[in-house]
């Protein structure tokens, strides 16, 4: 216990005055990159993705640098493009969950009372839904598609955001500092702004970073179970599923997809395991 | 002096337990005080025994759920808009949460001066760095952030932040129990300075009886959400006439002096939720006779000081 | 040495990055004897108790150092020595939150001292109305978050004295209390002090407090003694301009005066202790030498001294 503490308060001393470690600033580095190649796809990719040619399951050569797929369209092509049909996807499988959440438990934990208890009770009510199955079943009430993935991503993802934040805000809303804002001539809502949300923000920016994760993971499951994009979208675990059948003859055509989500995967959690250990310092330390 | 904030039969409650067994808990019960302009008077009393939800009451943070409070005449409403919560400020117990640990010590002396409209432009600048002078911090330290400054500095920064709005009271809430020694004395002697050159009118709660007894003009003596001994300090603390002060006082440690472990029955103040018939202070008193069991004793006059004890002709 | 004594030598104790809090710190106290230290926070006097204990603060490691109870010697920092219990500021952290008051009682009393449950039980019944509970049975029957904080405090110290310890260790047990409570406390000490033979080491900022306790006081100031002696002359007439005014500082309760004295500045931060005198910042009249390396006075010593070159030249009392 005093071992994982002071890992954690040293931690944060050396964050405060050096960059980060190295580990987090490569991961760092990579989803930056990751970001500027889905952004940039069109122009940096040298086919299209859905492109078919008689070179079809063809290892990387010259011509095609990571191989054809049994259609003849070309891998690195259809992977960046992946990435850009990921990535808008799981920011705002990420994203929206967090808004709500953090709109739901600021209201919660500053109004106190009836709309607490309330959300407390939604919340519980939630919780109790597990994830895959939900989502099966949201698919199946909705159809295929983006929208089917955010609706259930945001039912599921915002209560962790709700129950951080209103706890922040319970905690942040007796601080000497906010009250004093409030003797000053704030109004709740000016003292809610300026001095509570930023705090307990901070907190929901962590987890937004380890939630990339858990949506990347939400997404490519889905789509390998031919529950998430329509088919023929280039999507990484579409690629790994649609590949699945060469495993033996052709690895690289799973492995390269199936790559990619492990190294986006192990990224999003060192960046994410970095900044949550350094929120938790400043506010063990501080 | 005149009478600057007045309270009259002020009651706070609060519910307590979950739905189904929800008890009403009477942490204020019935104060009445006097606030004169100008004073320090002093709130003391064990942990529990109300005087820091009085003080919340004081200033607005805690609607009282009967009585009143006029400040200068006016009697204050039960939600008090800004412009009426301007004029009685707050000093908090914990420097280290006193201040918004984002902003530099500028912006939370801005803040209250731009809310209220107190200084235009230039004036904003000359007017935090007066407010600096005031409690005594060097201007160098106006762009820094509150991790940087030692508990001292911070509670200085809260005293001046404070002092921004020209409030007329100042209600300062165990505003030392949380500092060193060296940095008490030096933020006494500020307090001490302020009302003599601003005519600052300060309500000083702590647990502390001896830093109370240097600063403090009349102290008013808590137990379980009422006043038992309210007088001037010098004359109360010479001469307690409540078996609770006298205990309060003995207990207090002295340098050369054996350690006297106060006369008191039992081993904790009693609940709020459930407090004894009669006089409070019974259960614990060990001078208590049927009459205390019975009976309430009012507070009284005797000799200068106000007293709430059946046998305070006799002390 | 007529009573046995539980001594502490060559204490280093040093941050992550390597940084010393407290380099060769010592101090002894005997059986039956009671030890303070005052000191403002960040003088290094709870590190030095948390460190003799195996206990050193997080972020914090014992680099050198032992510690002897009686004849047996045993490295500081990584064992809890036999014989010495501890009491901190905030109990809190020494009760179980799962186990209600009397059954975590008995059961350090059963493992302590093989007893039955039920001898045991007794054993925590009596330990508790040493400590002044009035109703141990309905105390026992508590978790620790219903109790007040006077009464967890009291059930610590109950606690730590359920494994019959020769020496305690108490780091500012009264602090977070009222004073009617903090008397008791210290009235019980003292009693167990007296009768038992308990060997007291009472770390406090309330030079009140600790003047009542204690018959041997050290000064501590950014990690070293600065001065030591018997309670009566380290109070009556201190020899280090720190000690000087501390003891200026106390607010008398009887003598009123109308100004508070205060020690301008703040004590260093660890990173920036030096050599030479580490008061001189703050000293009112700092003389030559005074940037010469100082070892630090050995606390294993009770005859009255000060760390300070120029201690013959200030007027006692006279602090700024």
């Amino acid at each position: 216990m005093s071992q994982a503490v002071a890992g954690v308060h040293a931690s944060s001393r050396s964050g405060r005055r050096m960059a980060l470690p190295r580990f987090h600033q490569v991961a760092a580095v990579v989803l930056v990159l990751v970001a500027v190649v889905a952004i940039a796809a069109p122009w940096l990719a040298p086919y299209s993705p859905s492109a078919q040619s008689l070179d079809q399951i063809r290892p990387p050569s010259g011509a095609h640098a990571l191989g054809t797929d049994a259609l003849g369209r070309d891998i690195l092509s259809r992977m960046m493009y992946a990435l850009r049909t990921d990535l808008l996807l799981i920011v705002p499988a990420a994203g929206l969950p967090m808004v709500v959440g953090t709109v739901v438990g600021t209201l919660a934990g500053y109004a106190g009372g009836v709309l607490d208890a309330a959300v407390r009770w939604i919340a519980d009510v939630f919780q109790g839904l597990p994830l895959y199955i939900f989502l099966v079943a949201l698919v199946a009430a909705m159809g295929r598609g983006p929208a089917s993935l955010l609706v259930a991503f945001t039912a599921l993802g915002w209560i962790v955001y709700a129950r951080l934040v209103r706890t922040e805000v319970r905690r942040i809303k007796t601080a000497g500092f906010v009250e004093a804002a409030y003797l000053l001539g704030r109004s709740s809502p000016q003292v809610l702004v300026q001095h509570v949300l930023p705090h307990a923000l901070k907190q929901t920016a962590t987890y937004f970073v380890l939630d990339l994760g858990m949506a990347l993971q939400g997404v490519a499951v889905l789509s390998f179970f031919n529950l998430g994009v329509k088919s023929g979208t280039p999507e990484l675990g579409a690629m790994v599923a649609d590949a699945q059948i060469f495993i033996r003859s052709s690895t690289w055509m799973v492995a390269l997809p199936g790559a990619a989500i492990v190294v986006l995967g192990v990224c999003i959690a060192a960046v994410g395991d970095h900044l949550s250990s350094r929120t938790r310092g400043e506010s063990d330390g501080r | 002096m005149r009478t600057l904030l007045e309270v009259e039969d002020l009651r706070v409650d609060f519910t307590v337990g979950a739905h189904g067994r929800r008890r009403r808990l009477r942490a204020v019960d019935g104060v009445d005080l006097v606030v004169r302009e100008g004073e320090i008077l002093g709130l003391v009393g064990e942990s529990g025994c109300g005087k820091s939800t009085l003080a919340r009451t004081l200033v607005g943070l805690q609607a009282p759920s009967g009585g009143r409070i006029s400040l200068g005449g006016d009697l204050l409403p039960r939600r008090r808009p800004a412009a009426v919560r301007k004029r009685i400020q707050m000093i908090f117990q914990d420097p280290g949460s006193s201040l918004d640990p984002r902003h530099t010590v500028r912006e939370a002396l801005l803040a209250p001066l731009r809310v209220h409209r107190l200084a235009d432009g230039a004036g904003e600048e000359a007017r935090v760095r007066e407010l600096m002078g005031l409690v005594e911090l060097p201007e160098r330290l106006l762009d820094a952030k509150p991790r940087s400054l030692s508990g001292g500095q911070r509670q200085r920064v809260a005293i001046a932040r404070a002092l921004a709005v020209e409030p007329d009271v100042l209600v300062a809430d165990e505003a030392v129990a949380a500092l060193d020694a060296s940095a008490t004395g030096a933020i006494l002697n500020l307090l001490a300075d302020l009302r003599t050159s601003l005519g600052l009118t300060v309500v000083f709660i702590s647990h502390d009886l001896s830093v109370v007894r240097g600063l403090c003009d009349r102290v008013a003596v808590m137990y379980l959400g009422r006043v038992v001994e309210l007088g001037r300090t010098a004359e109360i603390f010479a001469r307690p006439r409540h078996p609770y002060l006298q205990a309060l006082l003995a207990a207090v440690p002295r340098v050369g002096a054996p350690i006297a472990a106060p006369p008191l029955e039992g081993d904790e103040p009693p609940s709020l939720l459930d407090p004894p018939s009669g006089c409070r202070f019974r259960t614990r008193c060990p001078a208590a006779f049927d009459r205390c069991v019975t009976e309430e004793p009012a507070l009284v006059t005797r000799g200068g000081a106000l007293v709430a004890c059946h046998l305070a002709d006799r002390c | 040495m007529a009573a046995s004594s539980l001594e502490v030598e060559g204490l280093e104790v040093v941050t992550r990055a390597g940084v010393p809090i407290l380099d060769d710190l010592s101090f002894r106290v005997a059986e039956g004897q009671a030890l303070g230290i005052v000191g403002e926070s960040g003088s290094g006097k709870s590190v030095a108790l948390r460190a003799t204990m195996g206990l050193p603060p997080a972020g914090t490691s014992v680099r050198a150092g032992t510690v002897m109870v009686g004849d047996r010697r045993v490295p500081a920092g990584s064992v809890t020595p036999a014989g010495v219990a501890m009491v901190f500021q905030d109990s809190f952290t020494s009760l179980d939150p799962t186990m209600r008051l009397g059954s975590y009682l008995a059961e350090t009393v059963a493992r302590h001292r093989g007893a039955t449950i039920a001898a045991a039980r007794s054993r925590a019944r009596e330990l508790l109305r040493d400590v002044g509970m009035t109703e141990p049975e309905l105390r026992m029957r508590a978790f620790p978050h219903q109790l007040s904080g006077g009464l967890r405090q009291r059930a610590a110290i109950a606690l730590a004295l359920a494994t019959d310890p020769r020496y305690l260790l108490c780091d500012e047990p009264t602090t977070a209390l009222d004073v009617t409570l903090q008397a008791r406390i210290l009235a019980l000490l003292k009693a167990r002090q007296g009768a038992a033979g308990l060997g007291l080491v009472f770390v406090s900022h309330d030079i009140a407090v600790v003047s009542q306790i204690a018959d041997v006081v050290a000064v501590m100031y950014a990690g070293r003694i600065v001065e030591i002696g018997p309670t009566a002359t380290v109070i009556g007439s201190p020899r280090h301009p720190y000690a000087q005014a501390l003891v200026a500082a106390l607010p008398d309760l009887d003598r009123p005066g109308t100004r508070f004295l205060s020690i301008a500045g703040t004590p260093p931060d660890p990173s920036e202790f030096t050599a030479g005198c580490r008061f001189q910042a703050r000293c009112g009249h700092p003389g030559t030498g005074c940037d010469q390396p100082l070892a630090g006075l050995d606390g294993r010593d009770h005859r009255h001294r000060s760390d300070c070159l120029h201690e013959d030249t200030h007027p006692a009392g006279r602090a700024s």
